[in-house]
């Protein structure tokens, strides 16, 4: 998990994207423990509030739960969840810019799809 | 209560080192004087062992605040804990240093004949009367080097000189004052003294009683300097 | 629960005015970051919060009740001050010790612990340590102490780089499986940004700033790019810490950006940053 400070994301939805790679990376697998967040707060040097608003966003979304007295553990369906939700979010998240960026370059659409087919480079117009 | 104790226990602590050197060098002199006496028998009497305790327990009052209000500050204790708290630590440091002069006395004048300042000026030779006297003055000494060093350091560098030079003048004064009376303010001023340390009457208990009353007064001051003091270096 | 309550708090010396009408709520069981620059008077400010110095006007109260002389508040508060004031011939383990008799909630096991981590030798008089060790042995203290307030004068004044590391994660860890109020007085704030959950600023003696920094720093941005370009976007907005490097500025706006914003910055081919709550800090208080 890694938490870059200078970026533009509030470090706590950094912190629960971090943790639902994990998940869907299966490092932290359906119905087990994930770290705490006092772990999580000492390894990062982050306000454990920080760390427990990431952890919330989580449980709010059904992707966590809290187990009284035992911590944090993956709910089940959670990888499902997470990929729907990213799947919904993809387009906002790297097609737009993608497309934005393109637009300034003059790169057409068609480009666009021969790059993602065969990944070549195309001459500038 | 227990509180304000914690501040004395740990007052007592600080004393604690220098008060066990004391009384080793104080044994090992009343040694030698033993061994001393024993090879010339003549009658040589020996006393006033008590103003030794008498100037070691007025240097302790000096030494007794700074490093010490510091650490209670440290510690978050009020001023008025630390106040009460060393003024018990003082007291019990004075009863206790009292009380260890009057046995090591009365069992060093079963040896050789040492006469104890209490019987030197009083005449008066009993135990009670020997501890109070020297509590008394302990306390005393004690209180007024305390109200000293809380005086120094309340002060700033003018202050400080104006302090230090300030008896001179003071006693001028009074010198002035005296041989405009024809010399009636010293002579009151002994009277008063006289009878105050109990030598009209040969009363220890006077004495004893005038000194406690004189450390009250003087520690009923040092509440003044104590209540706004603050960190210094 | 135990809010500690700053009202109308000013200090003078003589004529000069070291604090001004300070009136701020520090709530329960948060981490708190006292800025400023050199002489702002947070040094001040913590002094009067400690019952060690009184201020010239109005009243620090903890829990409804004032800190003044009063031993019930003061015994739930330690303060890590910048003065040494432990006595310099005593060894580190005494001062544990003495300090168990005046906070019984000392956890000694706890602190020899940390001593050990930290390398701190603790038969060692106080007077032998150096000056990155003296913060150590005052901050373990502090953290060992329990107390429900603890405030932190400059904690790692004199530490290296993994020693700073060290106190984060284990202030870090102290919070979390103990919550208490914490307040922080430092410099370094890029360290001690993530770790704060409001930053309390204070310039020339006043208050500027009380916020989360997560508000701080998201109603904040940084616009930059060429100056004329940049001079046209800040117009009519509340800017700070304006910079100019040749044909290029960058300014920070005491804003959020807001569609037409974007739209303006797009046109007039400006960037926005996220704010560096450093940059941030220096542009509030210069």
């Amino acid at each position: 998990m890694f938490i870059d400070f200078s970026s533009e994301k509030p470090i706590y939805m950094q912190l629960a994207e971090a943790i639902e790679d994990n998940i869907l990376k299966g490092i932290f697998e359906e119905e087990a423990q994930i770290v705490s967040t006092t772990e999580i707060s000492v390894k990062y040097k982050i306000n454990p509030a920080t760390a427990g608003k990431g952890i919330n966003m989580l449980v709010d979304e059904g992707i966590l739960y809290k187990k009284r007295g035992l911590g944090m553990f993956v709910s089940t369906g959670a990888k499902k969840k997470i990929l729907e939700k990213r799947k919904n979010s993809f387009y906002e998240e790297y097609v737009k810019s993608l497309l934005e960026e393109a637009a300034k370059l003059n790169i057409s659409k068609e480009d666009i799809i021969s790059m993602i087919e065969g990944g070549k480079e195309i001459e500038s117009n | 209560m227990n509180s304000i104790l914690k501040v004395s226990k740990y007052q007592i602590h600080d004393f604690k080192k220098s008060v066990m050197i004391f009384y080793s060098i104080i044994l090992l002199l009343s040694l030698a004087l033993i061994v001393l006496m024993s090879k010339n028998p003549e009658e040589v009497t020996f006393g006033g062992l008590e103003m030794t305790t008498a100037i070691f327990i007025f240097v302790a009052g000096l030494n007794c605040f700074k490093s010490n209000f510091k650490f209670m500050l440290a510690n978050n204790v009020s001023r008025k804990r630390f106040y009460i708290g060393n003024i018990i630590a003082l007291v019990s440091v004075a009863a206790f240093m009292a009380l260890l002069d009057t046995i090591l006395h009365n069992a060093l004048s079963l040896i050789f004949p040492y006469e104890n300042m209490v019987f030197q000026i009083y005449n008066n030779n009993s135990f009670f009367a020997k501890f109070l006297w020297s509590f008394g003055l302990n306390t005393l000494l004690v209180c007024l080097g305390w109200f000293i060093t809380m005086l120094y350091y309340r002060c700033n560098k003018v202050m400080k000189i104006i302090v230090s030079i300030a008896p001179i003048p003071i006693i001028a004064l009074f010198q002035y004052i005296n041989r405009l009376s024809g010399g009636l303010v010293s002579k009151a001023a002994a009277d008063l003294l006289y009878k105050a340390l109990g030598l009209a009457n040969n009363n220890a208990y006077v004495g004893a009683l005038s000194f406690l009353v004189g450390a009250a007064v003087i520690t009923l001051i040092c509440f003044v300097p104590v209540r706004n003091a603050t960190a210094k270096d | 629960m135990k809010a500690i309550e700053i009202k109308g708090v000013s200090k003078s010396y003589g004529n000069t005015r070291a604090l001004d009408k300070i009136t701020i709520t520090i709530e329960p069981n948060r981490i708190y970051g006292l800025l400023g620059r050199n002489g702002a008077g947070k040094t001040t400010l913590l002094n009067m919060m400690t019952n060690r110095i009184f201020p010239t006007e109005g009243d620090i109260t903890v829990d409804g009740e004032t800190v003044y002389e009063n031993d019930k508040v003061l015994r739930n508060m330690f303060y890590m001050s910048e003065q040494n004031l432990y006595p310099e011939g005593e060894k580190v383990k005494d001062i544990y010790k003495w300090t168990k008799e005046f906070y019984p909630s000392f956890d000694m096991e706890y602190a020899k612990g940390l001593s050990q981590k930290f390398g701190l030798d603790v038969n060692k008089k106080v007077k032998a340590l150096s000056t990155g060790y003296t913060s150590i042995f005052k901050a373990i203290t502090a953290l060992a102490s329990n107390a429900g307030i603890i405030l932190f004068d400059e904690p790692v004044l004199g530490l290296d780089a993994n020693h700073r590391d060290m106190f984060y994660k284990e202030l870090i860890a102290n919070y979390s499986e103990c919550p208490k109020t914490i307040i922080i007085s430092t410099h370094l704030i890029d360290e001690v940004a993530a770790v704060l959950e409001e930053a309390i600023i204070i310039k020339e003696g006043k208050l500027i700033i009380k916020q989360s920094v997560e508000e701080l720093l998201s109603g904040a941005y940084t616009v930059s790019g060429e100056a004329s370009k940049v001079d046209k976007y800040i117009q009519g907005k509340k800017c700070v810490g304006i910079e100019t490097i040749g044909g290029f500025k960058s300014a920070t706006v005491m804003e959020v950006a807001n569609d037409k914003d974007q739209a303006l910055a797009e046109e007039l081919k400006v960037e926005f940053t996220k704010p560096e709550l450093q940059k941030l800090f220096i542009s509030l208080t210069n």
